[in-house]
């Protein structure tokens, strides 16, 4: 995958950081055979856990969901795409507790199952992903997922002018293409660089660790944790596990009281495109 | 008793009063000692058990202390002291902790007692070397049949697991790809070989005109 | 007799042999309402007044319309419709649904009322088989309709995946798609013969050409009889598992998701019922228009009318059960969103067409054919518009009931079709309706040789007909007959 670094691009173009929420988030594409992404060639298994504990909807931030924000910016989701999203469900008894929820990466994806020509399909490390080129929008894929995760581009959706400097890859899909699908795809050229992905540097609580189930290992950004000990500590569950889905994300329930949220203060901000802004022209749709 | 005397004990009594608590919240002052043995060597996917021994500063066995088993690893942009495992002494003062060694090389182990109100703290370190390859995590979902285990051949098991990347096809590997379907494919090449009957018969009937004409 | 006028306005004298022989007339039949017969199956060949060509006018222009409003989806994408990442189908799939479903006309009437020797249905088999070959091709228009990139279809053919419901879809339509036009050309070749012999003296060069080509030199001869009805008895039996697997895989695009509506096995046969209902209805409209147009009235009776009607009745019971199926068995556990789900469709959102589904599509038709006194040619028309209605307004709940049971802690959403979904659907009405057209233009609407083989006594005919029963009608040598 050739392309310059956009970071490195931007620097020279002297283009602000205004296209960009933060530095740390510019995407950086490398070769993939320069950065091998596992040890001694055995392949990564992604994996993600969010823990509810410490997710509050960014209520004590005073802004929309920073996880939301930052895959945005960083990827320029077109409005109204919100591929992790952050919902607010009721819990039992009084309140409402926040889920963040990204694409579930299935390992038994009802979306691969179904696509016509393959569009979307599973990589070897697990994350399944869009062909947005061979895409035909039939939208199977979008009647078979039971998470509400898949996006359609209903409308041309504005370029953002970074990708005019950008390859085409499924591992970044921008710019989107009219009348095909869109997803979160678990920023792949991020972990090859070994970033994290945007969702999880920029939840301010950490609350969003991602792992690896082969090394058995998971990181928020601050702490590493043996993955397989952290879900069976903290009770990790899947949503939906009846479906037979096998997500490859995992949630340990809570409402956000390590963060100091008490379930009963509902809300949060509503996600905002300001990228989309800055794009003379930009159109948009409902979801 | 003089007032010098008197002042004395109730200051002594003070310092104590507000001596003994702190020390209790503190660490004790006790120390204590914490072997660890390990396997040589580890294989890479293998449980590693940890043999660890805590006693006191009297060479006696301290029971019902939790013990961490940590190692210093990274991942991605972060790395620290990881958790492994954990185990509590018995009464002779030996924990057991295993794990299973997911990282190959050289792993510094580390055990450690955080200490109580008693005991201080107290950590021992050992090397084991992980060697091994191959990969562990196997995702798998669906039912294997006999016969039917063969992605893309498979009907029941999903159509797509993590090592097929399925949809890259052209043309007569299309084809061949559709045929492996063969439930679907004997289905279609009865009805239409059924079809290809009735075409004949038809040509036949133009023929038998024909006949009939000359 | 009155002669025929050609369609260069010569009579074809009337006293000409028939050269379609090898038919061998039913008892009852004679030459005269032979003749009347294959006059008037044969007139819309010939002559062709100013009436069609306003109505075949009017449909080009309802079908140009609907090309506007494709183009401008093609230009602009698919946020012209009202379809949105909650809702993603909507009028186009149900369309593509409720087509494919009046296609199983033909196979019911043409091939499963053949394969058990019902005679009655012997004068609108072709309008059936019409029916499902053009049902078909409209239909197949809609997933391609529907699609975000109609310029990547070949990505179907280059990297299609057999796992996948679409590719199933168009396996089988294709297949029956094929199947059913050989069904409709077979039988109609001893009909090109009589017309090729009847019609083709006077008709212009590219006509005769037609029919010539079209006869396969079709002479009667008892070997050619022979290879015609082994030919016809293949594709009777071949037809029907085809035509059942059709609209059980059209089912499956939604009953091989986990959305709470469609997670049912029951979908299968439940959408091959409704298409037979919906198809049945659908028979009826045509037989009805086509009577009257072309004064079909003494091939075409009551019989039929109530044959069918009395089918009609029997499918709403049908229908009836594989509702209560669903309803019971999901209403009984209330799975997590099936409260939802019943709340939309009963008292919700949905609620009218629910009822008018119903009311309309399944009590009044059932009630209708229930009473004699509204068991008239009229009622059973009546009732087998409802139903079409009902049936289209069906697939429409299915869909998009179905979708908009919310997936996560989301408000539900809201679909409204707007006026390109609308005009779309309403073109594709249209271009049902000009395939019938000119369908009726180049084939026989009524299968003559087939009325003339197996009309019998229960036929209504005019009194005049059954004067003298004629001894030439009784063919001796029965050698020949499969």
């Amino acid at each position: 995958m050739k392309g310059l670094s956009r970071r490195g691009l931007l620097t020279r173009l002297g283009i602000g950081a205004g296209a960009v929420a933060a530095a740390g988030l510019a995407p950086i594409h490398f070769d993939a055979a320069a950065a091998p992404a596992a040890p001694s060639g055995r392949l990564r298994r992604w994996a993600m856990v969010i823990d509810l504990r410490r997710c509050d909807g960014c209520q004590s931030v005073g802004t929309p969901p920073q996880c939301t924000a930052a895959c945005i910016q960083g990827h320029f989701a077109p409005e109204p795409m919100e591929w992790i999203q952050v919902y607010e469900a009721p819990l039992e008894g009084r309140g409402t507790q926040f889920i963040p929820t990204p694409c579930q990466q299935c390992q038994n994806p009802p979306c691969v199952n179904v696509c016509p020509v393959g569009a979307t399909f599973s990589t070897p490390e697990g994350t399944v992903l869009i062909d947005q080129q061979r895409c035909i929008g039939c939208r199977l894929c979008m009647e078979a997922c039971p998470y509400d995760r898949r996006f359609f581009n209903w409308g041309t959706a504005p370029i953002p002018p970074e990708a005019m400097f950008m390859d085409y890859s499924p591992e970044h899909q921008s710019p989107a293409i009219r009348g095909t699908v869109m997803k979160c795809d678990f920023c792949p050229d991020m972990a090859r660089a070994g970033r994290l992905p945007y969702c999880a540097q920029g939840c301010p609580n950490r609350a969003i660790y991602y792992g690896d189930l082969e090394e058995d290992l998971a990181t928020n950004g601050t702490e590493v944790v043996k993955l397989s000990r952290f879900l069976a500590e903290n009770n990790a569950v899947r949503l939906k596990e009846e479906l037979g889905t096998e997500p490859r994300v995992r949630f340990i329930p809570g409402h956000g009281e390590q963060v100091g949220r008490r379930p009963t203060v509902t809300g949060r901000k509503p996600t905002v495109w300001p990228w989309q802004k800055l794009v003379q022209g930009a159109t948009s749709w409902k979801r | 008793m003089s007032t010098r005397t008197f002042a004395g004990a109730v200051l002594l009594a003070l310092l104590l009063l507000v001596a003994l608590p702190l020390a209790a919240l503190a660490a004790g002052s006790e120390r204590t000692t914490l072997t660890i043995a390990v396997p040589p060597g580890a294989s890479l996917g293998q449980v590693a058990v940890v043999r660890v021994t805590l006693s006191d500063a009297t060479g006696q066995p301290i029971p019902k202390a939790t013990i961490l088993i940590t190692a210093p690893l990274s991942f991605l942009e972060a790395s620290g002291d990881v958790v492994l495992a954990d185990a509590t002494t018995d009464a002779k003062g030996v924990a057991i902790a295993d794990f299973d060694v997911r990282t190959e090389g050289t792993l510094a182990i580390k055990a450690v007692f955080a200490g109580d109100e008693r005991y201080a703290a107290s950590s021992a370190s050992a090397t084991v070397n992980v060697a091994g390859d191959g990969q562990l995590y196997v995702q798998a979902a669906g039912v294997q049949l006999p016969g039917f285990d063969r992605s893309p051949g498979a009907i029941l098991a999903p159509a797509n697991n993590a090592q097929a990347n399925v949809g890259v096809l052209s043309g007569l590997a299309a084809l061949w790809h559709a045929l492996s379907g063969w439930p679907i494919a004997v289905a279609l090449m009865t009805i239409w070989s059924f079809y290809a009957t009735v075409v004949g018969l038809l040509f036949r009937i133009g023929a038998a005109a024909n006949e009939a004409e000359a | 007799m009155e002669a025929v006028t050609g369609a260069g306005g010569h009579a074809i004298p009337a006293t000409r042999p028939h050269a379609a022989d090898g038919v061998h007339a039913a008892p009852g039949v004679t030459p005269a309402w032979r003749a009347r017969l294959e006059e008037r199956g044969l007139a819309p060949l010939a002559r062709t007044g100013r009436r069609y060509w306003l109505w075949i006018g009017f449909l080009l222009a309802v079908i140009a319309w609907a090309l506007h409003a494709y183009q401008a989806q093609l230009e602009n994408g698919l946020i012209v419709t009202g379809l949105r990442d909650r809702i993603s189908w909507g009028v186009y799939i149900a369309s593509f649904v409720f087509f494919i479903g009046i296609s199983h006309a033909g196979t019911l009437l043409s091939a499963i009322l053949r394969v058990t020797r019902a005679r009655w249905q012997m004068s609108v088999t072709r309008m059936a088989e019409f029916i499902t070959v053009v049902a078909l091709m409209v239909g197949a228009l809609f997933p391609f309709i529907d699609m975000g990139r109609v310029d990547r279809i070949l990505n179907l053919v280059q990297y299609g995946r057999w796992q996948s419901p679409l590719l199933w879809d168009i396996f089988a339509i294709t297949t029956y798609l094929v199947g059913s036009t050989l069904y409709l050309y077979l039988p109609l070749i001893p009909d090109f013969a009589l017309a090729r012999d009847r019609l083709g003296p006077t008709a212009p060069a590219w006509r005769r050409a037609t029919y010539r080509l079209a006869a396969l030199g079709w002479r009667g001869t008892p070997a050619q009889r022979r290879l015609l009805d082994r030919a016809m008895t293949v594709m009777m039996c071949v037809i029907i598992p085809v035509a059942v697997s059709v609209h059980t895989v059209v089912s499956w695009i939604f009953s091989m998701t986990l959305r709470v509506a469609f997670n049912t096995t029951v979908f299968g046969p439940y959408f091959v019922a409704g298409a037979i209902f919906s198809g049945v209805a659908a028979i009826i409209l045509l037989m009805a228009v086509l009577r009257k147009l072309l004064h079909l009235e003494e091939y075409i009776t009551r019989k039929q009318f109530l044959f069918l009607g009395y089918l009609l009745g029997a499918f709403t019971l049908i229908m009836t059960y594989f509702n209560l199926t669903e309803y019971v068995t999901h209403g009984y556990k209330m799975e997590a969103g099936v409260p939802f789900h019943f709340t939309q469709l009963m008292v919700g959102p949905f609620e009218p067409l629910f009822l008018f589904y119903w009311i309309c599509g399944i009590a009044i038709p059932g009630l209708i054919m229930l009473f004699p006194r509204t068991r008239t040619i009229a009622g059973i028309v009546t009732a087998a518009g409802l139903v079409a209605v009902a049936m289209w307004v069906e697939r429409f709940l299915i869909v998009v009931a179905g979708f908009r049971v919310p997936l996560m802690a989301y408000e539900p959403s809201d679909y409204t079709p707007t006026w390109v979904e609308w005009s779309i659907l309403a073109g594709a009405f249209a271009l049902f309706a000009l395939l019938i057209s000119v369908f009726a233009k180049l084939f026989p609407v009524i299968s003559i040789w087939e009325v003339v083989e197996h009309r019998g006594p229960e036929l209504d005919e005019p009194a005049s007909a059954v004067a003298a029963p004629d001894r030439r009608a009784l063919r001796p040598e029965r050698a020949g007959r499969a």
